[in-house]
């Protein structure tokens, strides 16, 4: 579609938005195939490795190795696997996580469709996979499956709530659910100052929503040995993969559009394609790099953790942003209020972290005890002398 | 009979068949969790998969045969199995070893014992959910002790460097300078997991309250080494019993207050610091030169009949080393009280009604060797 | 070097003179001389190697000693207090050798195991709360022994119970009660000797396959023949030497 949709002039709103989406599609895919290359170095960068090295420069060449294995890999399927459950599951899960794409705005010109309640469309349709992933889990018939279908499930129900709740108190900050719209509203300033809050939450949240650590409880290699994707292979497993990727980019666009003034901010509108395209990969580099990061620094959480903290932390807390919101327009306060509101509540979310964390008297240090020595080295004269005796004997 | 529609509110616990092969169970461990939801209503070990007879395998090989299988039974801390067998041979012919091949002994047990840790630090790391970090940090550290292993022994994983008597051979000529060396990354090692773990949220609240066990019940249970000292019994055979010339080192010896798996963590986090220490006042005692070998050793080993338990504090706990003789040059009966094996079995109590993923967490404190359990 | 059979080189270093330095080493009181003694099998060795092509005559073969000298335990040992603890007349009790001196080992009739682990645990002039190892052993024509070795963390000390039933009626009280980190070595035990735990919550095979229950490894009359044969002692004697 990038390349693709300006160039086609065609006067038909649905062979355009096919082609778009066709476009994107195999754009998104070799984007993808690219992304765990460069999720892949910087990984290894924060790790003391290098990362893939031996495929072509700068292992450029590897997705494309790992691509073909993948694809000539034999499909597996479990003899008892539920076939129809089995084999639709991936589809559930890959194609709502390309369908977000068409209402994503990427320049001012560029988009697949202009739909009018184009945020609450994203929302609602990177929501459907857990659909996918319960197929999954039961149509695999592995108990680890299952376990990582209904935690996924659980999750993914769970951090939907908070990132929706996140992305009201911004509607009600700007007055529209068009992601266009949202975009042309931070011309001056991004949204990310005034709702600082809804930041935070949309940040930890997407995290869990597209399931990658410290939230990768479904997956978790160590507990569920892989969870969904258990009994997957070859291809089917890509496809897994691929829309994990995916998911992982719509959110990073998302967060740079709603949050981070997309390709409005700072350069206003009329700066041509080129810097604003820029302005879009950048601002979502930004989101993927820091995905990454915390990826390569934090264990997983527990499901009782990752559930407690949705319900009891995130959830009060965006309702108390909405809360303020409200009052804010209620009685038409300067937009400071939304600031001051939005950024104490966030100094809040940061100390509940905490005190849920540690809970309790703080943990007493380990006890020292010391064990010194007895016996003191015997002087070196008597050893050598003993030694050359032996030796003499 | 059930009706139908009744059976179908059953509420039913799923056996979890956790092993032998999954990635977080350390080898070929099995254990079959009953889980009800994510709780573990009931956990049951399975082992045996890597037995091999290992002590039968003993009654049949003279005493420095022997020296071999100690390290293919533990081989993540081979010089505390191999120290443990030739302290028993020792023991019962009265063999006394000479100064200089006991400080390397020690240096080489306490370089290995951080090896090892390292071990335990990246793979409890990987227990948790880090992505691979913590063995990244603590890798490549343990690959300088490898190395050094290496040049020692002439082998990366089954040492066999002891002798009854003393060592094999000498050691390298710049030994004393390669150990400084060495001593410099895992210092290095030691801080970077310290600074990913130790004070990391995340981590804090998968380990703190998991596992624990009180002092009485680590006892009653057998478990030995950082498990015991983690549940506050400040028991070292390092200083309680000291072997060696371990009472010659000053050092101090981390004991926990909650016996959870964070202080599992911390116990063996301070131990690696501990070891550096002694390493290090081990490379200054060191005698320069003199014999590495008991003078006058019968070219045959033969013991007189008799038996001796000998044990070591290896990084995983107590390491014994139960020799009976019949006289002659082969054990009558050799059994290796492993400390993997006394650890694990309290896998059950400790894993009862905790979550499917402490339970995870819990098995990564132990820091079993599934050879050493399976023997 | 492998020479046919009955060909064996002469050239093999006086074993009585090891045997003699052995037996002097076993017994306590002569292990402060032990380096001594033990030096005397190279000296030995040396004539006999220089005296190869001559062939003298083999010394007379002596029997080699197959259990240690028993030496009691001084007065005041913790056999004594294992005794009057329990209130059970104890068998046999003396001294092993552990590192840095020698402990005490004490048999106890297996029926009295069970009262005798007790009091080891309960009393508190022993205090002993550790059970460090439990270890079963065949003795082939005296039967098969279990040993219990236990040790206390307050006092510093340990002590050795050993116990031993034929094969016929092998059966031992199990411990589990008393020492939970028993359950384990006794289910390892009954594996590798077939000794019937009484009493043991779950006797199942634990390091064998759950259905080998009639068969055990580490029994003496599982020979280890084809690995014998080319270990220890039964290795030509110029094979083990070159190595030197």
């Amino acid at each position: 579609m990038l390349l693709a949709a300006p160039a086609i002039d065609i006067d038909q709103p649905f062979v355009n938005a096919a082609l778009g989406l066709i476009a994107f599609t195999l754009v998104m895919t070799v984007g993808v195939m690219y992304a765990t290359w460069y999720e892949r170095k910087i990984v290894a960068r924060m790790q003391y490795r290098l990362g893939p090295t031996r495929t072509g420069p700068f292992g450029l060449l590897q997705p494309i190795a790992d691509t073909f294995k993948l694809l000539t890999k034999e499909d597996l399927r479990p003899a008892t696997a539920d076939f129809v459950a089995f084999e639709l599951a991936v589809f559930l899960i890959f194609i709502p996580a390309l369908m977000v794409f068409v209402a994503v705005p990427f320049t001012a010109d560029w988009f697949i469709s202009a739909i009018p309640l184009s945020l609450l469309y994203i929302l609602a349709v990177s929501g459907l996979s857990f659909i996918g992933f319960l197929l999954a889990g039961w149509g695999s018939d592995s108990k680890y499956a299952l376990l990582g279908g209904m935690r996924a499930a659980a999750q993914l129900i769970s951090y939907e709530v908070p990132l929706i709740m996140a992305m009201v108190g911004v509607v009600m900050v700007t007055g529209t659910v068009d992601a266009y719209q949202m975009i042309l509203y931070q011309d001056t300033v991004p949204l990310i100052v005034w709702q600082p809050l809804g930041f935070m939450i949309f940040l930890i949240a997407s995290i869990a929503e597209v399931e990658r650590p410290p939230f990768d409880i479904p997956t978790g290699e160590s507990e569920v040995a892989g969870g969904v994707f258990i009994e997957y292979s070859g291809i089917r497993w890509s496809m897994f993969q691929l829309s994990s990727y995916v998911n992982m980019y719509a959110f990073a666009l998302l967060g740079a559009f709603v949050f981070m003034g997309g390709w409005e901010w700072p350069f206003g509108t009329d700066v041509g394609w080129g810097l604003q395209l820029l302005l879009t990969v950048v601002k979502m580099s930004l989101f993927i790099v820091f995905y990454l990061w915390v990826r390569a620094s934090f264990p997983r959480l527990r499901p009782d953790q990752l559930m407690s903290y949705a319900w009891k932390v995130l959830i009060p807390f965006s309702l108390a942003q909405i809360f303020f919101n409200g009052f804010i327009i209620v009685y038409d306060l300067p937009d400071v209020a939304y600031l001051i509101s939005s950024g104490l509540l966030t100094v809040g979310l940061g100390y509940s972290a905490i005190f849920i964390v540690r809970r309790g008297e703080p943990r007493k240090p380990l006890q020292m005890v010391p064990a010194r020595a007895t016996a003191r080295k015997p002087e070196p004269e008597p050893a050598v002398v003993a030694a050359a005796e032996g030796a003499a004997t | 009979m059930v009706a139908e529609h009744e059976r179908s509110l059953e509420v039913v616990d799923i056996p979890i068949n956790m092993g032998p092969q999954h990635p977080s169970t350390h080898g070929v461990f099995r254990m079959v969790l009953m889980v009800d939801g994510e709780k573990c209503v009931d956990v049951i070990p399975h082992i045996g998969y890597m037995h091999r007879g290992g002590e039968k395998l003993m009654e049949a090989m003279d005493f420095r045969q022997g020296i071999g299988y100690c390290d293919r039974t533990e081989y993540l801390a081979q010089f505390s199995a191999e120290l443990a067998y030739v302290m028993a041979v020792e023991r019962l012919m009265d063999v006394q070893v000479p100064e200089r091949a006991e400080y390397i002994r020690v240096i080489l047990t306490e370089l290995n014992r951080l090896s090892s840790h390292f071990m335990f630090m990246g793979a409890f790391g990987i227990d948790s959910g880090v992505f691979g970090t913590s063995f990244t940090y603590a890798f490549p550290q343990r690959e300088y002790l490898q190395e050094l292993f290496e040049e020692v022994s002439g082998d990366r994983l089954m040492y066999a460097y002891f002798r009854v008597g003393g060592l094999a051979w000498e050691v390298t000529d710049n030994f004393v300078q390669r150990c400084h060396e060495v001593l410099k990354h895992t210092q290095q090692g030691i801080r970077d997991i310290d600074e990913l773990l130790t004070k990391n949220e995340i981590f804090i609240g998968r380990c703190q309250g998991i596992g624990a066990f009180t002092a009485e019940q680590a006892i009653a249970n057998g478990l030995s080494g950082p498990m015991l000292r983690a549940s506050g019994v400040p028991w070292d055979l390092r200083k309680d019993e000291p072997y060696s010339v371990y009472d010659r080192f000053n050092f101090e010896i981390p004991v926990g207050n909650y016996g959870d798996v964070y202080d599992r963590y911390l116990v063996r986090l301070e131990e690696m610091r501990q070891s550096v220490s002694i390493v290090e006042q081990a490379l200054e005692q060191l005698p320069a030169e003199g014999p590495i070998v008991a003078e006058k050793l019968p070219r045959r080993l033969r013991t007189p009949p008799g038996e001796v338990y000998a044990k070591v504090e290896s990084p995983r706990g107590e390491w014994g080393v139960y020799l009976v003789s019949k006289g002659g040059d082969k054990p009558y009966r050799l059994k290796m009280r492993s400390p993997s094996f006394c650890n694990l079995s309290a896998l059950r109590e400790m894993c009862l009604n905790q979550f499917l993923a402490d339970a995870v967490m819990i098995l990564g404190s132990m820091d079993i060797v599934l050879c050493c359990v399976d023997r | 070097m492998t020479l046919p059979d009955g060909q064996e080189p002469e050239a093999k270093p006086e074993p009585g003179a090891e045997q003699a330095a052995d037996a002097a080493a076993s017994t306590p009181e002569a292990a402060a001389t032990t380096p001594e003694a033990a030096g005397e099998a190279p000296k030995a060795e040396k004539p006999a190697a220089a005296a190869k092509a001559e062939r003298p005559a083999r010394p007379a073969k002596e029997p080699e000693p197959k259990t240690a000298p028993r030496v009691a335990p001084p007065a005041g040992s913790v056999n004594e207090a294992v005794a009057a603890a329990s209130g059970v007349t104890l068998g046999a009790a003396y001294l092993v050798p552990d590192w840095k001196g020698e402990s005490v080992a004490v048999e106890v009739s297996r029926d009295d195991v069970p009262a005798v682990l007790t009091a080891c645990r309960d009393d508190e002039r022993l205090d002993m709360k550790l059970l460090r190892c439990l270890s079963g052993v065949d003795w082939q024509e005296e039967g098969l022994e279990v040993v219990y070795h236990l040790y206390s963390l307050s006092k510093k000390r340990g002590v050795t119970v050993k116990t031993r039933v034929s094969y016929d009626d092998a059966n031992v009280p199990s411990v589990a009660g008393v020492y939970p980190a028993a359950e384990w070595h006794e289910r390892e035990a009954r594996d590798m000797f077939g000794i019937n735990f009484t009493g043991h919550p779950d006797l199942r095979p634990l390091l064998l396959p759950e259905d080998m229950t009639d068969h055990f490894p580490l029994r003496k009359d599982n020979p280890l023949q084809e690995i014998e044969e080319w270990q220890g002692e039964n290795l030509r004697e110029g094979a083990g030497e070159e190595e030197e």
